[in-house]
């Protein structure tokens, strides 16, 4: 059984190529173009991991964290930010920057103990 | 105007002082005058001025008093003169007067008148009227002698010039018998008659009895003499300018010499008075009375003539006077010129400083005015040391002023640049991010492709990665986080950075182990560091130079670290610029970088300067407060 995992970014074509290169990877893929409808997926069929932008509109990256953590405590979610880490709002998620390191972000995501 | 000058001259210095003092700031504005020194003519106008008044009033006064002393003394000796005279005078008049008697009764006496007053016979009255003849001295004077009887009828007459029958016929109404008894009751027995004036002439008659005939007696008419010798010698007795008047003790027919006259107020004889003479001058005179006759005379001096030497003293006194005036005055010219042209110097100076130029004197002299010029010497020395501390306090001021100016400015502009990178990063890094996903991708499912494909999908990725850098670096720099300062040795922020460069090989670094350690954010310290390494580094490109990072302390409190390296260096048209955001040499840069480092630098206390020359090769000196200077 393959991994599942959520992709969120109001930038479809960031969410297409994400889409298409965890796929190569043997991912099972979902996608979510704002927090809401990332809260909405999730609670649907649940996923493993969790990709998710900061900044979005309505609820962005960190406040979506915020509820799929109280709704789900051990799902792993990495936030992706174009701002500099430090600008990030606080949060307890982990955080990489765009443009994306892809290879270390594969390794992250296969350890999730360390999310 | 010496002192005014000088007043408004130390009032300018003053006022000038006083504002260095209270605002430390300069102005050439016109003051008021707080010294307020009175008079607008010149000091050695005034000396003179003042010297001849005194000097006039002095002589004046003095001249006064002894023209007021000597005029009395001239008087009382001129009135002891008259009375002398006077009394010399009468006694003469009254001794002639007495001779002259004698002779008219000789006269009357004569046996011939006798003769024919017995027996009036032809003979007789020719021999009587021979006796008629006058005698003693200026008979001349004598114009007619009559043989009368008591009625006054006449027996015999002898006339003495033509003149007599003129003055006498013309009906001079005398009282014969009054005349007669005067004579007989005289002793001797002749009676001198009052003055009578007929025309020009002033005369007088005779009466002498007859001896034993009380019916008969002899009239002598004569006329005053007016002649030069009588003239003379009065002159030759009583002075040239003196005069006899003579006349009737009853104040009638007053004559001088003969030449009739007005009368002298009436005195009593023997006291000297003065009287204004009409017609002639005023008159120091004295009375006399001539003993035997009804007559008067008045001894008289013009006052004029008897104050001659005290006209003469007022002249030698002006003289004297106009001499030690111009004397005075001159004198008094020299001393003040010898006091003002000093003090014409040193208003000259305190104008000089006024103005702000330097200015000293040398009056050469060892007086109180050689003393002032040293003490204003002194007090010149310290407007001067005071301005120039003025000066220099407010070129520092300003150079602080202008440098703080550039520091904000500086921080503005990074503060907006960040904002700007902040956003146009955020915007750039999402496609960088959707592009680099998508070469990753067609790399991924294309393992096979063609070199071609995979160089050109290689230099899109290396693009792509150098675009992520540069945004990288941009947000980087820009970045603003307040000073977490902290002590930390010199050597350590510089081994860091120069692992993290990474090319240690081209770098000598020349830090002494006894360095005190600074106070900053090491975070800061390290940027600014890096960035200067980067700069150096990419400065000798790779060439066989040298990147040199020398460390020391100063003596103010900071330790200085000079990098430099042997690249073609910094133009001097880009001195003023290197450190200005957005300014760059570079083909790749954005010109943040010193900018920052030096915004960084005055944040944690310290500075970053540009301090070689055009010549060498760029040297920047990173100056950090160490920490025994930090409190």
């Amino acid at each position: 059984m393959s991994r599942r995992i959520l992709i969120v970014d109001d930038d479809k074509e960031m969410v297409r190529t994400l889409r298409d290169i965890f796929s190569l990877r043997g991912w099972d893929t979902g996608v979510a173009y704002s927090g809401q409808e990332a809260i909405d997926a999730q609670k649907q069929a649940p996923f493993d991991r969790v990709l998710m932008d900061v900044k979005m509109p309505g609820i962005d990256g960190v406040a979506a964290h915020k509820v799929l953590k109280r709704l789900f405590p051990k799902l792993p979610v990495v936030l992706m930010t174009a701002h500099r880490v430090a600008d990030v709002e606080a949060t307890t998620a982990k955080i990489v920057t765009k443009p994306l390191d892809l290879p270390a972000l594969f390794t992250m995501l296969d350890q999730p103990a360390a999310l | 105007m010496v002192l005014p000058t000088l007043g408004n001259a130390w009032s300018g210095m003053w006022a000038r002082t006083q504002q260095t003092e209270r605002y430390g700031k300069c102005s050439l504005l016109p003051t008021s005058n707080p010294v307020g020194l009175l008079g607008r003519r010149s000091l050695h106008t005034k000396a003179p001025l003042a010297a001849a008044t005194v000097i006039l009033l002095v002589v004046g006064t003095l001249a006064t008093t002894s023209l007021l002393a000597l005029r009395r003394t001239l008087h009382d000796n001129a009135g002891a003169r008259l009375i002398t005279l006077n009394e010399q005078l009468g006694g003469n008049f009254t001794s002639s007067t007495a001779a002259s008697r004698q002779r008219y009764l000789a006269m009357a006496g004569r046996p011939a008148i006798a003769a024919y007053l017995q027996d009036p016979g032809e003979g007789a009255r020719d021999a009587a009227v021979a006796a008629l003849e006058p005698s003693g001295p200026q008979s001349e004077l004598t114009l007619k002698v009559e043989l009368r009887r008591r009625d006054g009828r006449i027996e015999l007459m002898r006339e003495n010039g033509s003149e007599a029958s003129t003055l006498l016929g013309s009906g001079y109404d005398h009282d014969w018998p009054a005349l007669a008894d005067a004579a007989a009751s005289s002793d001797p027995r002749v009676h001198i008659g009052k003055l009578r004036q007929s025309g020009e002439i002033i005369f007088w008659p005779a009466v002498a009895m007859v001896p034993k005939h009380a019916d008969a007696f002899v009239v002598t008419w004569r006329r005053i003499g007016n002649n030069a010798q009588a003239r003379a010698d009065i002159a030759r007795t009583l002075g040239s300018e003196a005069a006899i008047y003579l006349g009737n003790a009853d104040e009638t027919v007053w004559s001088e010499l003969g030449v009739p006259s007005s009368a002298p107020p009436p005195s009593t004889p023997g006291q000297v008075f003065q009287f204004a003479r009409a017609g002639r001058d005023r008159m120091i005179a004295v009375r006399g009375v001539i003993g035997g006759t009804p007559w008067a005379y008045s001894l008289e001096f013009p006052t004029a003539v008897v104050e001659a030497p005290a006209r003469r003293f007022v002249w030698t006194m002006s003289q004297i006077a106009a001499g030690c005036v111009l004397a005075g005055a001159l004198l008094a010219w020299v001393v003040s010129r010898r006091v003002t042209a000093p003090l014409l110097t040193l208003a000259t100076a305190a104008d000089r400083i006024a103005r702000g130029e330097p200015a000293r004197v040398d009056l050469k002299r060892q007086d109180e005015l050689g003393r002032l010029g040293i003490a204003f010497n002194a007090m010149a020395a310290e407007v001067e040391a005071a301005r120039r501390h003025l000066e220099e306090a407010v070129e520092k001021r300003t150079g602080e002023l202008r440098a703080a100016q550039e520091s904000l400015a500086r921080r503005e502009k990074l503060a907006l640049i960040g904002h700007l990178a902040s956003g146009v990063g955020h915007e750039i890094r999402n496609p960088l991010g959707v592009m680099a996903n998508a070469v990753f991708y067609l790399e991924t499912i294309q393992p096979d492709a063609s070199p071609e494909v995979r160089q050109y999908l290689g230099i899109l990725r290396r693009q792509i990665e150098l675009s992520a850098k540069i945004v990288n670096d941009l947000l980087e720099l820009s970045r603003t986080s307040p000073a977490n300062r902290e002590r930390i040795g010199i050597d350590r922020l510089v081994d860091e950075r120069l692992q993290r460069v990474g090319t240690s090989a081209a770098v000598e670094a020349d830090i002494p182990p006894d360095l005190p350690p600074v106070v900053v954010d090491p975070v800061h310290a390290g940027q600014v560091l890096d960035n200067l390494f980067t700069n150096a580094l990419q400065a000798i490109d790779g060439a066989p130079g040298k990147v040199r990072v020398k460390a020391r302390a100063t003596d103010d409190g900071f330790v200085r670290v000079e990098v430099s390296d042997t690249g073609p260096g910094i133009p001097r048209e880009h001195f003023g610029k290197v450190f200005e955001p957005l300014f760059t040499t570079k083909a790749r840069g954005i010109g943040l970088g010193l900018a920052l480092s030096k915004s960084l630098a005055q944040a944690n206390g310290g500075d970053l300067a540009l301090v070689s020359g055009p010549d060498q090769s760029a040297t920047f000196a990173f100056t950090l407060p160490a920490a025994d200077g930090f409190a």
